[in-house]
């Protein structure tokens, strides 16, 4: 490989509105400094790399402050709050379902599909506020993701055993994103990547926030999806303790907390890793 | 708008006329007698901040193509000004004995 090639590889490192102002300048200012201070490679490369990673970040932090970073950060915003809602939400019936509780009731539970509906309900209101200044979704993008998001949940939770925290992940993610693709490709000819984005985005999730969502399921009934306590060890330390009683229907102040912040960190993991994908499909919407 | 010393160092090598991205490095190394030395993420960097504030703009490639900017007016000015503060802390700075006397 070439040190051209290479540094063209690394040039990837700058957000892409930068790269393709000044891409082309770079790789040329590159050439010429390599032909006269590239006989000492070590020093070359070693001043080269802390330039480029210093500018990278400085190029990010101002891509953050643009007006696309602003979208980020609503995005962002909007994908957390959401998670918090839900886990609210489900926590509220989770409590109210204990409080009501009638012998007549025995052996009703709260089906998955039910949960899941709620949380794309969620999900769809809250991306169709954040979409509105650059798509006109409407009611169907609200409706497509409750729908999916309901199916996606209820075969994850039949899977979720086998399947383990990611496969559950990947069955949410792709029935989701695949639902809101079919909305958003009239939108973006490259409503692909949104489908893409969302398998990763929700694993991801799911997995580095300890199933969050599964965990306020566990409050409401007794279902078998509890995919956390498969992958909990026996011996919990208090960290760990205090979690599972957060996500394991909250009963005091802390626990719930602890529940909300998990749910928020979920949803903004989902968010940060969409937010890209998303911000490019809008700036070559139709 | 108050440019940062990498920003002012471009500025005052754009004063000898218009350059492209590797001249101005060149040149910027040359004036500040080889302790400051721009790499090239840095340069464009400051570059696009300058573009985006309207101080210097871009001309007409040179022979090997290359992009090449020169200074507006409101860049000259900037320059100017930029050169006025600083020329009033170094004059502070001499009064207060942390500077040797000029003369």
């Amino acid at each position: 490989m070439t040190p051209e090639r290479l540094y063209s590889i690394l040039l990837r490192l700058y957000p892409r509105e930068f790269r393709e102002e000044f891409g082309e300048a770079l790789l040329e200012a590159f050439r010429e400094l390599y032909r006269n201070t590239g006989h000492q490679p070590v020093h070359f490369w070693r001043v080269l790399l802390s330039d480029l990673m210093l500018s990278a970040c400085r190029e990010w932090l101002d891509s953050w402050r643009s007006i696309r970073g602003q979208f980020a950060v609503r995005w962002v915003f909007a994908c957390a709050s959401v998670a918090i809602f839900t886990g609210a939400a489900g926590s509220a019936l989770s409590w109210s379902f204990a409080y009501f509780y009638h012998p007549y009731l025995e052996g009703w539970v709260f089906p998955a599909w039910g949960y899941g509906a709620l949380l794309g309900l969620g999900l769809g209101a809250a991306q169709l506020v954040a979409l509105r200044a650059r798509f006109s979704l409407g009611a169907t993008w609200i409706l497509v993701s409750a729908g999916c998001a309901a199916v996606g949940l209820e075969v994850a939770v039949l899977l979720a055993e086998s399947a383990g925290p990611v496969g559950y992940g990947l069955v949410l993610g792709g029935s989701v994103g695949a639902g809101q693709w079919v909305v958003l490709r009239r939108k973006s000819i490259e409503a692909g990547w949104w489908v893409a984005a969302t398998l990763v985005a929700v694993p991801v999730g799911i997995v580095s926030c300890g199933l969050a969502i599964n965990g306020t399921l566990r409050g409401l009934n007794q279902l078998p999806n509890d995919v956390l306590a498969l992958h909990t060890p026996a011996t919990s330390s208090s960290a760990i303790s205090l979690l599972s009683r957060g996500l394991y229907g909250p009963t005091t102040l802390i626990d719930l907390s602890v529940e909300l912040a998990v749910m928020a960190t979920a949803g903004l993991v989902i968010g940060a890793l969409t937010a890209s994908t998303l911000s490019s499909l809008m700036s070559r919407a139709h | 708008m108050f440019p940062t010393r990498i920003e002012f160092c471009v500025l005052i090598g754009l004063l000898g006329g218009p350059r492209h991205g590797y001249g101005i490095m060149q040149d910027v190394e040359e004036l500040t007698e080889g302790e400051l030395r721009l790499g090239p993420g840095t340069l464009y960097s400051a570059i696009k901040r300058l573009l985006r504030g309207g101080l210097i703009e871009e001309c007409d490639a040179d022979a090997d193509r290359r992009r090449c900017y020169r200074l507006t007016r409101k860049g000259k000015s900037v320059a100017a000004e930029e050169a006025r503060r600083l020329s009033d802390l170094v004059r502070v700075a001499r009064k207060r004995g942390l500077l040797p006397s000029a003369s």
